[in-house]
């Protein structure tokens, strides 16, 4: 296997944007056990508590910033709810993720999403 | 797929229900294969991090490069077993004054998920037994 090594990946053919790709990713339940269904770029979840995951970095940013996201993808085991839910970079090494439902409760999800672009 | 988890409480905050650590198993194969750098080199910079949060100026702090890269240019360590790379996260993800002060109880505990339990109905109460 071979590492493309790069430091910006610009569109070739109008205007030379910038892309931006994830840095991090996660497939996550809060169900049961909490468990990491499948991720890239993560050492571990940790788990805060109800509906309070915590994303830990393989490696560090250089800074803590970018653009967290989490989502609900399933939120009990045989129904899908559009729900609240919240992410925060807290240091270079970990994103807090906040869980919810229809109101401000944190609530463990059978299935969430995590996503961490810069 | 890895069968240990980790069980911790934060001594700053035991009023807090105990924390759990998931593994992820990507990283464990890079850990059981060799890839890892030195803990130092994350540790130096949670200690650059830290003493910017200390001071008030962690919106604009940058980690210094040449520490920064090191993540990926320092010589890596060789393969751990899976027990050793356990040991290495706790030291790595795990808040330092869980696992690196004197405490008049254990702060952690590496188990078997099987020991964790899987009823979430008062997870706000969790308590890691003595």
């Amino acid at each position: 296997m071979s590492t493309l090594k790069v430091n910006t990946i610009q569109e070739a053919t109008s205007g030379g944007a910038a892309y931006f790709t994830a840095r991090a990713w996660a497939e996550f339940s809060m169900s049961g056990t909490a468990a990491l269904n499948s991720d890239g770029g993560l050492s571990s979840l940790s788990d805060l508590g109800q509906g309070s995951p915590q994303f830990n970095l393989d490696n560090a940013l250089s800074s803590a910033s970018g653009c967290a996201d989490v989502s609900c993808g399933r939120y009990l085991s045989t129904i899908d709810y559009p729900v609240q839910s919240g992410a925060r970079i807290t240091s270079t090494t970990a994103i807090s993720g906040f869980c919810g439902s229809d109101n401000t409760s944190r609530q463990d999800w059978y299935v969430g999403y995590f996503g961490l672009i810069r | 797929m890895t069968t240990y988890r980790v069980i911790f409480d934060d001594p700053d905050h035991l009023d807090e229900p105990t924390k759990v650590l998931v593994p992820s198993q990507n990283w464990l194969d890079i850990a059981m294969s060799g890839g890892l750098p030195p803990i130092w080199v994350y540790w130096q910079l949670q200690d650059d991090e830290q003493k910017a949060i200390k001071e008030g100026r962690h919106k604009e702090f940058q980690h210094d490069p040449e520490k920064h890269a090191l993540q990926w240019t320092a010589l890596r360590i060789g393969p751990l077993t899976e027990e050793e790379a356990m040991e290495y996260l706790v030291m790595k993800d795990l808040p330092r004054r869980c696992w690196a002060e004197e405490h008049n109880r254990p702060m952690f505990k590496i188990v078997r998920t099987e020991q964790v339990p899987s009823d979430r109905t008062f997870r706000n109460a969790w308590e890691m037994a003595a």
